[in-house]
C-alpha cells in the first residue's frame, strides 16, 4: 500500500459519528489512564466488549484513541498526586509533581497534555509517511539488537539514582529477578513460583507495577495523614489553572522532537512499549535539555520528553500490528483482539482485504490529538480540583480505586495480594534509599533482556562476537556505554562542587 | 535502629540471603530440554551473583563510612511503622472481605476505617457514612455492572 | 463551571454510550421461544457461562463469543463468557470446581490443556476432570518456510536438517513445535536444531528476518503470510492431507511420524450429568453448523472439526495418549 492510498484510506474513514466515537475514546482513555490501578492497556480491555457490537471502522477508531488519551490520563494522578495513572508516566512523576507544588498545576498539566497531542499527531505523521521504513526498523530487529535496546533502557538507572548507585542497580536487579518468577519462555518450564499455581504465568504486571509505582508512593502519604490527620486540603487556596501558551511550548521543542523520535523507534519493537520509551526519553531528556541539571526541581522539559514519548509510542506500536499482526505493546495487542472479533485478521494481507482499517486507526489516533487537546484542556479544571479534595478522603479513593483495579484484570483475588504485596516492598524499599521505580523497570524488561541474552547465544551458538558485528546492537551497546559514561560524569560534578 | 547506616546494613544482610537463596532455587531447577548457552538457570543465577556483590559493597560501605550523614536518624520513626503495620492490616483484611464477604459490604466498611484512621471526626457519622456508601456503590457499578469484573464471590454482594 | 459542566456530560455520554451498545452485544437478548429446542428432557434454565483461560480477544475467548452469537436463536438462556485468565489454565480449574456441575458452565479446551497437565502440573485433565462435549474449530499445524528458499521440498528439508544445518523456530520448549523438532530429530538419526519464541507470530517474524530457516506453527497464525507467498509451506502435521493445500504432503507420509491436532473444544465440568453432555453436544451441533459461525470460521483461518461427544472424547484420549508417550520418551518441562 502506497502512502497516497494510505492518505485515501484515512479520509475515507472520516465520518461524523467516528468523531463522536474518537471523543468517547479519547475521555474515557484520559478517565481509564488517570484512574491509579488501570493501566492503558487495562482501560482498553474494558472498553474491548463495548466494541463488538460497533461498526469495524469506528470501533477501531475508538480503540486507538483510547490509546492515545490513556497515554496522556496518567500524567494526571503523576503530576497531581505523585501517583503514576501508568508506570509509562513515572519519570512524569518526579518533575510533574513539584510542579503541581510549586503552584503551577495548570502549566504541568498543560506541557503534558501539549506534548502528549503532539507527540501521537507528529508522531502518527510520520508513521503514515514512513511506515514501509518503520516495517523495515522491526524486521532489522534481531535478538541481539533487541537486547541491547532493553539494556539501553535499563541504563536510564544511572541518571536516576540519587545518592548510592549500587542501591540503584540492587534496585534494578531485583525487578528483573521478580520478572524471571513463572514460567520460562525458553524451556517452558515454571521458575522460583515458590509452589503457587497462581505465579505459573508469572507476576501478573498490572498489580505489581501499580503496587510499586503508585500505591508504595500512596502508603507514605496515607501514614502521614493517619500521624497528622488534617482535615483540609494543602493545596486549597494554591490552587492554580492557568494554561501553558504557544511560546512556552515551543521552547521544549528540542526536546519534544527527540524524545519523539525515541518514542517511535522503541515503539516499533515487539515487547517494550510506551515505558522503556518514556523512561529512555528522560534519561535522555536530560542530557539534552539545557535545564539537565535541575531535572527533578520541576522543569517543562523533564515533563515533556517522557510524555511525549510515551504518545508517540501509540502509533508506532500498531505498525508492526497492522503490517505482521505483531503486537508491539500489551495494548496493541487489545487492539488485535478488537480486529480479530471483527473477522480481520492484521498482518500482511491487511492492507488488501480490509484496507479501511489501517485508515480507521490512523484517523483514530492523528483525530484522537486535536479531541485529547480539547477534552483535556475542558477537563483540566476539575482535576486540579481534586486536589481540593479533604486528604482523607482523596487517600481511601484512591486506595478502593487500587484494589479494584486489580480485581477488573479478573485474576481473582490473587491480584490484590501481588498489589499488597508489591506496595508493601516498594515502601519499604524507599525507607532504605533503594528505588521502587528502578525495580518496576527491571520487571517490564525482564523478559525482553533473558530471552533475547538467550535467544542470541542460540542462534550464535555461544558466541559473543554476534553483539559487535551486527550494525544496530554496536550503536545500541555504545550508546548505552555513553549514556552510562556521562551520567556517572555528572553525578560525581555536582557531588564536588 | 532508626540510624540510615543500622538501615543499610540490615537491608544488605536481608538482600545477600534474599540472592543465596535465589541462586539455589535456580540451581535446583532441572536441566533444559533444548541444548542452549545459557540455560533457565545461567540468567538468574547471573542476577543472585550481582546482587550478592552489590549488597556486600552496600554492607561494607555502610560499616565502613563514619560521616554524619551517615549516623544521622532517618525520618522514619517506631510510630510510622506501627501505622505500616496497621495500614497492612487493614488492607489484607479488606482483601479477604472482598473475597468471603462481599464487595460492597467490605468497600464500605473499609472506607469507614480509613476515614476514621485519617482524622474524620465521629461526631458526624453520617460525613463517614454516606461517602462510603457512595464510593463502594460507584465503584461496583462502574466495574463490576458496567465492565463485567469479577469483584468476588462472597455471600453478600 | 460551564466548562466542568461539559467534561461532565461528556463522561456521562460516554457512560451511556457503552451501556447501550454492550447491554446488546455482551449479553445477547434470549430467544424468543423454547420450543426450538431438543426434546432431550433437559434444557439450561439460568444464564449459561463459558470460561476460557484466554484473556478478551484472544484465541478462546473469540471462539467462546462466536459461538454465543451462532446460538442465540438454539439455546433459550443467556449465554456469557469468563474469562480466568493466567496461571497456566489453574485459575479456570479453581473456577469451575465448586458448584458447576449443573450444565449451566462450559469450558473452553484445547491440546495445550493437555500439555499444561504434564508438563506444568497445572490445571485440570480434560479427560478425566472434565466431559469433553464436542470440537468446533480445527487448525492443522505446519512447517514454514521463506519464499525461494531450497527447503520447501520436504525431502531437501529432510536432508538438510539431518546435516545439522537447519534451525527450527517455534514456541516454548515442551510445546507442538519442540516435539516435532525433537520427533524429527528421532527419525531421521541426527542432533536436534531448535529456537524457542515466546510465542508463534514472534516466531513467524523471526523467519522473515532470517533469524531461523524454519518455523512451526499454526495454520491461522501464517494463512496470510503464506497467501502473500512469502511464506512455504513444507508439510503439515495431520494425518491426511489438507483440502485446501492438496500438494502439500504430510509430514507421516514423508517418514517423519508426528501427528499434532490443534483444535478447540467445549467441555463440562466432571460430574455433570449425562442429559446435560447430549443437550449441549446436540444444540452446539445446529450452532456450529449455522452461516455465522463457518464465516468466523473461514475469516479466523481455520477449519470445521466438528466432533460430537463420543468420537471427541475419544480422539482426546487418543491425543492424551500420545503425548504422554512422547512425555516418557523425551522428558517433559519438569
Amino acid at each position: 500500500m502506497t502512502t497516497l492510498e494510505l492518505w485515501q484510506q484515512i479520509f475515507a474513514a472520516f465520518s461524523p459519528m467516528g468523531l463522536v466515537w474518537v471523543f468517547v475514546g479519547v475521555t474515557w482513555g484520559i478517565f481509564g489512564g488517570a484512574l491509579p490501578g488501570v493501566t492503558a492497556s487495562l482501560a482498553m480491555s474494558l472498553a474491548l466488549p463495548f466494541t463488538i457490537a460497533m461498526d469495524p471502522v469506528n470501533a477501531f477508531m475508538l480503540l486507538a484513541s483510547c490509546y492515545v488519551g490513556a497515554e496522556y490520563g496518567g500524567s494526571i494522578p503523576a503530576i497531581l498526586l505523585s501517583v503514576p495513572g501508568t508506570p509509562a508516566n513515572a519519570p512524569t512523576a518526579m518533575d510533574g509533581h513539584q510542579m503541581h507544588l510549586n503552584g503551577h498545576s495548570g502549566k504541568a498539566l498543560g506541557y503534558s497534555l501539549v506534548g502528549g497531542s503532539f507527540g501521537s499527531f507528529f508522531g502518527g505523521l510520520i508513521g503514515v509517511f514512513l511506515l514501509g521504513a518503520l516495517v523495515k526498523i522491526a524486521l532489522l530487529l534481531d535478538p541481539s539488537a533487541m537486547f541491547a535496546l532493553a539494556f539501553f533502557g535499563l541504563s536510564a538507572v544511572v541518571s536516576m539514582s540519587k545518592g548510592n548507585l549500587a542501591k540503584g542497580f540492587i534496585s534494578i536487579l531485583l525487578g528483573i529477578m521478580l520478572g524471571t518468577i513463572g514460567s520460562d519462555n525458553f524451556s517452558g518450564m515454571t521458575r522460583f513460583t515458590m509452589g503457587m499455581i497462581q505465579l505459573g504465568d508469572g507476576v501478573s504486571d498490572v498489580p505489581a507495577v501499580v503496587g510499586f509505582v503508585a500505591a508504595s508512593e500512596l502508603f507514605g502519604q496515607v501514614i502521614n495523614q493517619i500521624k497528622e490527620k488534617r482535615l483540609t486540603s494543602p493545596m486549597l487556596g494554591k490552587l492554580d489553572f492557568t494554561f501553558i501558551t504557544i511560546k512556552e511550548f515551543f521552547a521544549t521543542i528540542k526536546v519534544a522532537l527527540a524524545s519523539m523520535i525515541m518514542g517511535l523507534v522503541v515503539g516499533v519493537m515487539p515487547g517494550a512499549g510506551p515505558t522503556i520509551a518514556s523512561f529512555i526519553a528522560y534519561n535522555e531528556g536530560k542530557r539534552l535539555s539545557k535545564d539537565g541539571d535541575k531535572f527533578g526541581t520541576g522543569v517543562p522539559d523533564a515533563i515533556v520528553a517522557p510524555e511525549v514519548a510515551n504518545n508517540a509510542c501509540v502509533p508506532a506500536a500498531v505498525v508492526p500490528l497492522l503490517s505482521f499482526g505483531i503486537p508491539g505493546s500489551t495494548s496493541a495487542a487489545i487492539m488485535l483482539g478488537g480486529m480479530v472479533m471483527h473477522g480481520m485478521r492484521p498482518g500482511p494481507l491487511l492492507a488488501e482485504s480490509n484496507p479501511e482499517a489501517l485508515g480507521a486507526v490512523f484517523l483514530g489516533i492523528l483525530l484522537a490529538c486535536p479531541c485529547l487537546l480539547i477534552v483535556g484542556r475542558l477537563m483540566l479544571k476539575p482535576w486540579v480540583k481534586v486536589t481540593a479534595i479533604p486528604p482523607h478522603f482523596l487517600n481511601t479513593i484512591i486506595l478502593v480505586l487500587l484494589v479494584v483495579g486489580s480485581l477488573a484484570l479478573n485474576e481473582g483475588i490473587f491480584a490484590v495480594g501481588i498489589l499488597l504485596f508489591c506496595a508493601f516492598a516498594g515502601y519499604v524499599m524507599k525507607l532504605a534509599g533503594y528505588n521502587p521505580i528502578a525495580t518496576v523497570l527491571g520487571f517490564v524488561l525482564s523478559q525482553l533482556v533473558e530471552d533475547n541474552l538467550r535467544r542470541t547465544m542460540l542462534l550464535s551458538k555461544g558466541s559473543l562476537m554476534t553483539f559487535v558485528t551486527h550494525p544496530i546492537t554496536l550503536v545500541l551497546l555504545l550508546l548505552t556505554a555513553g549514556s552510562v559514561i556521562v551520567g556517572l560524569r555528572n553525578r560525581k560534578a555536582p557531588a564536588k562542587s | 535502629m532508626s540510624k540510615k547506616k543500622y538501615l543499610d546494613m540490615i537491608s544488605s544482610v536481608f538482600l545477600i540471603l534474599l540472592g543465596a537463596i535465589y541462586f539455589y532455587a535456580a540451581s535446583k531447577l532441572p536441566a533444559p530440554l533444548t541444548k542452549e548457552p545459557l540455560g533457565p538457570a545461567g540468567f538468574p543465577q547471573f542476577l543472585a551473583i550481582l546482587l550478592i556483590g552489590l549488597s556486600i559493597s552496600v554492607l561494607v560501605r555502610a560499616v565502613l563510612d563514619k560521616s554524619e550523614s551517615n549516623n544521622s536518624p532517618t525520618s522514619f520513626t517506631a510510630r510510622d511503622f506501627k501505622i505500616l503495620i496497621i495500614l497492612m492490616i487493614t488492607l489484607i483484611l479488606y482483601a479477604a472481605g472482598i473475597w468471603y464477604v462481599g464487595y460492597i459490604v467490605s468497600t464500605f466498611a473499609f472506607c469507614c476505617v480509613c476515614f476514621w484512621l485519617m482524622g474524620a471526626p465521629l461526631d458526624k457519622p453520617i460525613k463517614i457514612l454516606v461517602p462510603s456508601l457512595i464510593i463502594a456503590i460507584a465503584c461496583f457499578v462502574l466495574f463490576g455492572l458496567l465492565f463485567k469484573a469479577d469483584l468476588g464471590s462472597g455471600f453478600l454482594f | 463551571m460551564k466548562k466542568k459542566l461539559l467534561a461532565i456530560a461528556l463522561t456521562a455520554a460516554l457512560l451511556a454510550g457503552c451501556s447501550s451498545s454492550g447491554g446488546s452485544n455482551a449479553t445477547p437478548t434470549p430467544a424468543a421461544s423454547e420450543d426450538t429446542t431438543e426434546t432431550t428432557g433437559w434444557v439450561p434454565t439460568k444464564d449459561v457461562e463459558i470460561v476460557t483461560h484466554s484473556g478478551v480477544g484472544a484465541g478462546g475467548d473469540l471462539i467462546g463469543r462466536a459461538v454465543i452469537a451462532a446460538a442465540t436463536d438454539i439455546v433459550p438462556v443467556n449465554m456469557f463468557m469468563q474469562n480466568k485468565k493466567g496461571s497456566a489454565g489453574s485459575n479456570v480449574w479453581a473456577y469451575v470446581q465448586k458448584g458447576k456441575n449443573d450444565g449451566h458452565t462450559l469450558i473452553v479446551i484445547t491440546p495445550t490443556n493437555i500439555l499444561w497437565y504434564y508438563n506444568a502440573n497445572n490445571g485440570m485433565n480434560i479427560n478425566t476432570d472434565l466431559i469433553p462435549v464436542c470440537r468446533l474449530q480445527y487448525e492443522p499445524q505446519l512447517l514454514l518456510v521463506k519464499k525461494d528458499s531450497p527447503l520447501a521440498d520436504i525431502e531437501e528439508f529432510k536432508k538438510a536438517y539431518a546435516a545439522g544445518e537447519v534451525t527450527i523456530g517455534g514456541e516454548a520448549s515442551g510445546g507442538p513445535a519442540w516435539m516435532f523438532a525433537k520427533v524429527a530429530a528421532t527419525d531421521l538419526e541426527c542432533d536436534f536444531n531448535y529456537v524457542p519464541y515466546s510465542d508463534g507470530g514472534e516466531s513467524l517474524t523471526g523467519l522473515l528476518g532470517g533469524q531461523v530457516d524454519a518455523v512451526f506453527c499454526q495454520l491461522g497464525e501464517a494463512i496470510d503470510q503464506i497467501k502473500a507467498g512469502e511464506l512455504v509451506i513444507v508439510a503439515f502435521a495431520s494425518d491426511e492431507r489438507v483440502d485446501a493445500f492438496p500438494d502439500v504432503p504430510t509430514l507421516q507420509e514423508s517418514g517423519i511420524n508426528f501427528v499434532f491436532p490443534q483444535w478447540r473444544g467445549l467441555a463440562l465440568p466432571g460430574d455433570t450429568p449425562q442429559e446435560c453432555v447430549e443437550y449441549w453436544s446436540e444444540a452446539l451441533h445446529e450452532a456450529s453448523q449455522t452461516e455465522s459461525f463457518q464465516k468466523w470460521l473461514a475469516d479466523s483461518g481455520s477449519l470445521d472439526g466438528w466432533m460430537d461427544y463420543k468420537t471427541f472424547q475419544e480422539s482426546t484420549k487418543e491425543q492424551e495418549e500420545f503425548i504422554v508417550g512422547l512425555i516418557e520418551k523425551y522428558g517433559s518441562g519438569e
